[in-house]
């Protein structure tokens, strides 16, 4: 049964890999590492526009040029993310200033959601590693959708889980994908440049901010009201 | 002086290679004599130790985001 809109509640809908956390080089890194081992091209500018935002099916369809078998997506999905998380963990932080931010949102009653593409290892290692879980009402992943980003599926399936109207939703994502996904979700998309400049998403989203210093409350219910 | 593109290219071809000897002797561990076993993993036990020591070295000289280890 699905849960009805609330139309007086806002929700902000958080991509995880790049928004909440600033990991992009690592998983860089690690995908780049993993095409050179297993003879695939790569590339940063790919990277970026191709793999970035994708979920792991997607990611290893658009590498293999064919949809990967059931076991060929597990072993070569485990050997990437067991990579990115080795090279990544020491470093595992929250976003700056995403914690005051997250305080802010919910003291003025709006419902917070992560919505990534990234598989449910990844979601435990960075939301429990950085002990960010608590602080979001929902948590959406690769599994719980049936069409990735740049499908509007991910962020539709976070605002029915939080009850939230998508129009009273505002998405914040740093990939070009997820931004076709949050704008094809009806849903005003403030770009987080840590995987794209400034000058790349801002003629595309409502706005863009570097990172969660860059935002407060006036600024949020501006995009909101726009 | 080389650009600094090319000592990325360096270290990242290093990781490669790394990872790949890991990867590898993984897949050889799974199906390994019993005799070979402790062969193989301390081997991977090396890599690993070469792997956490490249992190440190990124750490101390402030390039690990750049780097992405």
């Amino acid at each position: 049964m699905s849960i009805l809109p609330d139309p007086t509640t806002l929700a902000a809908l958080f991509d995880m890999d790049g928004v909440i956390v600033n990991n992009m080089p690592y998983h860089e890194t690690a995908w780049r590492i993993f095409c050179e081992a297993h003879g695939f091209a790569f590339s940063k500018e790919m990277y970026y526009t191709q793999l970035n935002g994708k979920n792991s099916f997607d990611s290893f369809a658009f590498l293999l040029g064919r949809e990967p078998s059931a076991e060929e997506l597990r072993e070569m999905s485990i050997e990437k993310e067991e990579m990115y998380r080795n090279n990544y963990g020491p470093h595992l932080e929250p976003a700056e200033g995403l914690i005051g931010f997250l305080n802010v949102l919910r003291e003025h009653g709006v419902k917070c959601a992560v919505a990534t593409s990234a598989p449910i290892e990844n979601v435990a290692f960075t939301l429990d590693g950085t002990g960010l879980r608590p602080l979001f009402d929902v948590v959406v992943d690769a599994s719980m959708v049936q069409n990735g980003k740049p499908a509007p599926d991910i962020y539709l399936k976070a605002a029915e889980l939080v009850g939230v109207h998508p129009k009273n939703c505002v998405v914040f994502e740093d990939a070009l994908l997820g931004i076709q996904a949050g704008k094809a979700a009806g849903m005003p998309v403030i770009g987080v440049s840590t995987s794209h400049s400034e000058d790349e998403l801002a003629p595309i989203t409502s706005a863009v901010i570097a990172d969660f210093r860059e935002i407060d409350w006036n600024h949020f219910e501006a995009v909101v009201n726009r | 002086m080389q650009q600094p593109e090319t000592y990325l290219e360096f270290i990242h071809d290093v990781l490669i290679t790394v990872h790949s000897g890991i990867h590898e002797l993984r897949d050889r561990l799974a199906f390994c004599d019993p005799s070979e076993r402790d062969y193989i993993e301390g081997r991977i036990f090396s890599y690993t130790e070469l792997l956490q020591t490249i992190q440190a070295s990124a750490k101390a000289f402030g390039l690990s985001h750049e780097i992405g280890v």
